[in-house]
C-alpha cells in the first residue's frame, strides 16, 4: 500500500509545479496496471485502491452531504459500484477522474432520493459540528449566519443539479480540488481548450441557472 | 462574454491576479456586460469552494471490510444484474429477444400461408354440420370412426398440424 502511495501520488493543487505538455496515456501507467489487475480478478490489486482512494473518496462525499454517516456509506457504495463497474474502465482518463464522477454521482442519487432540501437543512451539521456549537458561547447573531451558510449550500447543490455529470465533474474538480485547466486535461484526456470550452458553457448554464432561480417566486419556507 | 475575457477566464477566476494585468484588466473597464457576467461566475466560483471538505477526512476503522461485505450483499442481491448490468448479458438479452420474435411470426406466418388458422377443428365441425355423437360407448366409437372416414381431409390436417 506504502508502494502505491509511492508511485500514484494525486495531480498536484492549483499553483504546484508546472509540467511538460507530454499526453498522458493512461494505459500505461502504473495505476493502468493495477486497474487492469483488478480487472482480472486480483483481490489484492482492489484492496489497495480501496485503500488508496478511501480518504479522497470520503472527503468529496463529506464535502457535499456534510454527515459522517451518510458519507461512510456512500462511500461503501461507491467502492462497491467501482468493484463491479472496473471492467468497464476504458482508460481514457485517470482512475481518480472516474472514481471522482462515480462519487459525486452516488452523491447526486444520494441527493435525489433523499430531496435535497430536507436532507441539507437535516445534515449540514455533523454530531462534531453539533457539539462545537452547543459548547461554543452564546452568540445571537450567529444564527443568521449559520442560515445563510445552508442556504447556499442548498443553492449550490441545487445549481450544480442542472449540469451535466461531466460538466459538474470538471466544475468540481476544477474549484473543489483545485486542479488547473492543464492538470485536468491530463486527467481526463481532452485538450486544454476543450476543457476551457466545457468549463464556460458551465459556468454559464450556472449562471443562467442561479438568475433563473432568483427570479422563480420564492416558496414560503417549511416550518 | 467577448472572446478576449473567455480565454483567459479560467485564470480570472483563479487566485491569481490577472484580472489586474494588461488586455483584460482594460477590456473589463468599459465592459460592463463581461464585467458583470465575470464577477457573477466568481461569485459562483466562491460557492463552489465552499463544497470542500474541511480537512482531508478518512472513513472509521474496518472500512475494506465494510466495503466487501456491501459487495457480497450486491452480488447476492441480484443474479439479474449479471443481465442488466453486462454489455453481454444485455446482448444476450436482447438477441433471445429477438430470435422469439422472429419465431414466434414465423409461425404464425406458416400457419397462415397452410390455411390452417381458417380450419380450426372447432369450424370445421361447425361447417361440416356433423350428427351429434350419443349413445354407448361402443356406438359412439362408430360415429367418431364414421366421420373420420367421411371427411379425410380434415383428420389428416388436424394430424399434420399436431
Amino acid at each position: 500500500m506504502s508502494g502505491l502511495s509511492a508511485t500514484l501520488p494525486f495531480p498536484a493543487n492549483a499553483g504546484g509545479a508546472t509540467r511538460a505538455k507530454i499526453k498522458l496515456d493512461h494505459r500505461t501507467t502504473e495505476e493502468a496496471a493495477l486497474v487492469r489487475r483488478v480487472q482480472a480478478g486480483d483481490q489484492l490489486a482492489f484492496h489497495e485502491i480501496v485503500t488508496h482512494y478511501q480518504a479522497k473518496v470520503f472527503s468529496i462525499i463529506y464535502g457535499i452531504l456534510r454527515n459522517r454517516n451518510d458519507a461512510e456509506d456512500i462511500a461503501q457504495q461507491v467502492f462497491a459500484k467501482i468493484y463491479f463497474s472496473i471492467k468497464s474502465f476504458d482508460f481514457r482518463s485517470s482512475l481518480l477522474t472516474w472514481i471522482y464522477k462515480i462519487t459525486v454521482n452516488e452523491c447526486y442519487d444520494y441527493l435525489r432520493k433523499k430531496r435535497v432540501r430536507k436532507l441539507v437543512y437535516e445534515s449540514d451539521f455533523s454530531a462534531d459540528e453539533s457539539l462545537r456549537m452547543e459548547n461554543s458561547e452564546p452568540a445571537t447573531d450567529q444564527a443568521p449566519a449559520i442560515d445563510q451558510r445552508l442556504a447556499q449550500h442548498d443553492l449550490i447543490l441545487k445549481l450544480l443539479s442542472k449540469i451535466s455529470e461531466e460538466d459538474r465533474s470538471l466544475i468540481l474538480l476544477k474549484e473543489v480540488e483545485g486542479h488547473s485547466v492543464e492538470e485536468l486535461s491530463e486527467m481526463t484526456g481532452m485538450n486544454e481548450n476543450t476543457i476551457k470550452v466545457k468549463l464556460f458553457r458551465a459556468r454559464q448554464k450556472l449562471v443562467k441557472a442561479a438568475q433563473r432561480l432568483e427570479r422563480a417566486p420564492l416558496t414560503p419556507p417549511s416550518s | 462574454m467577448h472572446g478576449s475575457i473567455r480565454n483567459r477566464l479560467e485564470e480570472l477566476l483563479g487566485t491569481r491576479r490577472a484580472a489586474e494585468d494588461g488586455m483584460p484588466a482594460e477590456h473589463l473597464s468599459h465592459c460592463a456586460e463581461c464585467s458583470r457576467e465575470l464577477d457573477a461566475m466568481k461569485a459562483q466560483a466562491e460557492l463552489i469552494r465552499s463544497l470542500r471538505a474541511p480537512e482531508e477526512m478518512e472513513p472509521g476503522p474496518g472500512f475494506y471490510a465494510r466495503v466487501l461485505q456491501r459487495i457480497e450483499e450486491r452480488a447476492r442481491e441480484s443474479i439479474w444484474a449479471v443481465f442488466v448490468d453486462s454489455p453481454f448479458g444485455k446482448r444476450l438479452a436482447y438477441s433471445s429477444l429477438v430470435v422469439a420474435v422472429l419465431l414466434g411470426t414465423y409461425v404464425v406466418a406458416q400457419e397462415k400461408h397452410d390455411g390452417h388458422l381458417g380450419e380450426s377443428p372447432t369450424i370445421a365441425q361447425a361447417l361440416h354440420q356433423d350428427p351429434l355423437v350419443a349413445g354407448s360407448p361402443a356406438q359412439q366409437r362408430d360415429a367418431v370412426l364414421e366421420n373420420f372416414a367421411v371427411h379425410p381431409v380434415l383428420v389428416s390436417s388436424e394430424g399434420s398440424a399436431q
